[in-house]
């Protein structure tokens, strides 16, 4: 318990570094965050710029005359209370821009890492049991080819090929433009297949280093002493290769799983670009595109919030399976 | 007393990038039923290898030449796999040296129990499981409520080769095999692990063969006692005449280098030399580069392993000219 609460505190002082972080990098950035919007209202109701300007400030909540002290409270109170800030360019908050792109990103992830996962455990697993043999060499190199691939120009190369080639997949977004969401079989299947590139574009490279780390773990633990001392009182190699060697080659990696998920919250940016799919990286893309200040920083601290939630549910799942965390 | 296990003439090499480790070359043993059997010898002069390769549990790099183990008269080592894991632990039990890092980390103490019993079809309940484990626990003197439900990092070393013996007692073998049960543990364990051995002795009607490289554990403990020099046996005999009247001089020099609390510092000798290399073994008898009463024909012909009156057996060749050792 001691150590769940030690990590809690731990987290919470990153959580208030990283944030702060986010705010020092964005209330330093050249340009008033709302010039563009600023523009655009002028533009639309025909007015002095400096008026549109106050009505932007205004709109965004954002007082020009406020020390940065004061700015930098508002901000952790609003994020504090789940208010993730405005998005000039999409004139709506960001939380609103969350609750549409979050679950189509973690629908892409979740799935990519669980299958990417699955079959990199048990070809790494796989690999370091015929260590030395030609299926291991070939395994292992072509994982380390793939592992070295970025997941964007595998993108590119999956749209090319797939979509523009073959048409066998659509060419972008979440689904067909003319189709009203539902839960129809025929929809379900309309979003299956517009996953199928953003996941299969994460999922490749990321299969590839799963295997290598298996097989690295795979191999370290079948060197230990109490393998053999499993063999020594007979016990069937089945068991042996599920109960010893792969739940303790596996530990690491599920760490890794946890903390990796957090990341990729953000870090598929230019995947879900390429494919036009609306998740959380796509509009994180576009607000760099368009200057979108708001949307910027929010998105930030959603993805720092994710990576801290993630590194926390990887100690605790740690704990979980791993005695010696537990126990210390 | 029946033999119970007979070795005949087994090599055992390992292979390393050098070249081969001629670890046990020609080892030929008896071994008797109910008795507790000594394999004495330096450290790396391929104690471990004999029991490791008369049980095939060799380590991946390590083979076996040629030789056999007749168990109950059939050959251990030509055994099919599948016969040969129904002996292993129900019959015959190897108890490794490593016993710091024998546990499964993330298995509690019982599952090590659990799985053992299911790997041999024995159909014990839940119940009687915990009992049976519960019985040996008690009879290495552990508490069976603490330990079963520990994982291996919350136990002590001693505590950790204890828990191995009793997985090892747990179906009842008729043969234990201990690798160094009291190296790797301070000196108060090592004689609680003694202590206990003696008791279990006592106790079980158990053939215990144990490695050691103390002869002072092998006096204390064994019946019989046999001395191996550079991957080659050079004695065998009981304990009560291996150190009233060792043959062979490797023997007389380790028993000479024993170190009493009250013993005159004078009269302690060392072997002077080193151990021999077991990747190019001396030529002859591996013992003669460190032989006071080396003669010609050691440096050229390997000692043949003769049996002397009663249990005596000797490898030297002061015994085959008939100018035994004064």
């Amino acid at each position: 318990m001691n150590y769940f609460v030690n990590r809690l505190l731990y987290l919470l002082v990153v959580f208030v570094i990283a944030i702060s972080g986010v705010f020092v990098l964005v209330n330093n950035m050249p340009g008033d965050p709302a010039y563009g919007l600023a523009v655009y209202i002028a533009q639309q109701r025909n007015m002095q710029f400096e008026q549109a300007l106050e009505i932007a400030h205004k709109m965004m909540g954002i007082d020009p005359h406020e020390s940065v002290v004061t700015r930098y409270v508002k901000f952790m109170n609003n994020l504090l209370r789940g208010n993730f800030g405005y998005s000039t360019f999409y004139n709506t908050s960001v939380n609103e821009i969350i609750a549409r792109a979050l679950p189509w990103t973690l629908f892409v992830i979740s799935l990519a890492t669980f299958i990417s996962f699955s079959i990199g455990i048990y070809l790494g697993a796989f690999a370091a049991q015929k260590r030395g043999k030609t299926i291991d060499t070939l395994i292992s190199t072509l994982a380390s080819i793939i592992q070295a691939i970025p997941p964007f120009i595998l993108a590119v190369l999956i749209l090319f090929v797939f979509s523009v080639r073959f048409r066998l997949l659509p060419l972008g977004g979440a689904y067909p433009v003319d189709m009203e969401p539902s839960l129809s079989i025929s929809f379900i299947g309309k979003v299956l297949l517009h996953a199928v590139g953003p996941i299969l574009a994460v999922a490749i490279p990321q299969m590839a280093s799963w295997t290598l780390s298996m097989r690295g773990n795979t191999a370290q633990v079948m060197e230990e002493d109490f393998i053999r001392f499993a063999e020594m009182r007979g016990l069937a190699d089945s068991v042996i290769a599920s109960k010893y060697i792969r739940n303790n080659a596996m530990l690491p990696l599920v760490a890794s799983l946890a903390i990796g998920i957090g990341y990729m919250l953000g870090g598929q940016t230019l995947v879900e670009s390429i494919f036009n799919y609306p998740g959380i990286g796509f509009y994180f893309g576009k607000a760099i595109a368009v200057r979108d200040f708001g949307l910027l920083t929010g998105l930030f601290s959603l993805i720092v919030i994710g990576v801290i939630v993630a590194t926390f549910v990887a100690d605790f799942v740690y704990a979980l399976i791993d005695p010696r965390v537990k126990l210390k | 007393m029946s033999i119970i296990i007979r070795v005949e003439d087994l090599r055992a090499v390992y292979l390393v990038r050098e070249g081969t480790i001629k670890a046990a070359d020609g080892i030929s043993l008896d071994i008797l039923e109910n008795s507790v059997t000594a394999i004495v010898g330096e450290s790396a002069s391929g104690k471990s290898t004999i029991i490791e390769a008369m049980t095939k549990t060799l380590p991946p790099n390590g083979r076996i030449l040629s030789g056999r183990v007749l168990y109950k008269g059939k050959d251990l080592l030509t055994m099919r796999e599948e016969e040969l894991r129904k002996i292993r632990w129900k019959e015959i039990a190897l108890v490794p040296q490593a016993a710091q890092q024998s546990l499964n980390p993330t298995m509690k103490v019982i599952e090590h129990f659990k799985d053992t019993v299911e790997a041999h079809g024995v159909r014990w309940s839940h119940s009687e499981l915990i009992e049976k484990a519960s019985e040996k626990l008690r009879m290495v003197r552990l508490n069976p409520e603490a330990v079963l439900n520990s994982y291996p990092l919350q136990l002590s070393g001693g505590m950790k080769q204890r828990v191995l013996i009793a997985l090892a007692l747990l179906l009842d073998p008729v043969v234990l095999i201990l690798d160094e049960p009291t190296s790797a543990l301070d000196v108060l364990t090592q004689a609680h692990i003694i202590q206990l051995l003696k008791e279990l002795k006592k106790m079980l009607k158990i053939t215990l063969i144990f490695v050691t490289h103390d002869i002072a554990v092998a006096a204390e403990l064994a019946d019989k006692v046999a001395v191996i020099y550079g991957g080659n046996l050079v004695e065998y005999n009981s304990t009560f005449q291996i150190f009233k009247n060792p043959l062979h001089p490797y023997t007389r020099g380790l028993i000479n280098s024993i170190m009493a609390v009250n013993a005159d510092m004078s009269k302690v000798k060392p072997i002077p030399g080193d151990p021999p290399s077991l990747l190019n073994p001396p030529s002859g008898c591996r013992f003669h580069p460190r032989c006071e009463y080396a003669m010609e024909i050691c440096k050229k012909e390997k000692p043949k392993w003769i049996r002397l009156d009663g249990e005596a057996h000797v490898a030297c060749h002061l015994y085959e000219e008939g100018r035994p050792l004064k």
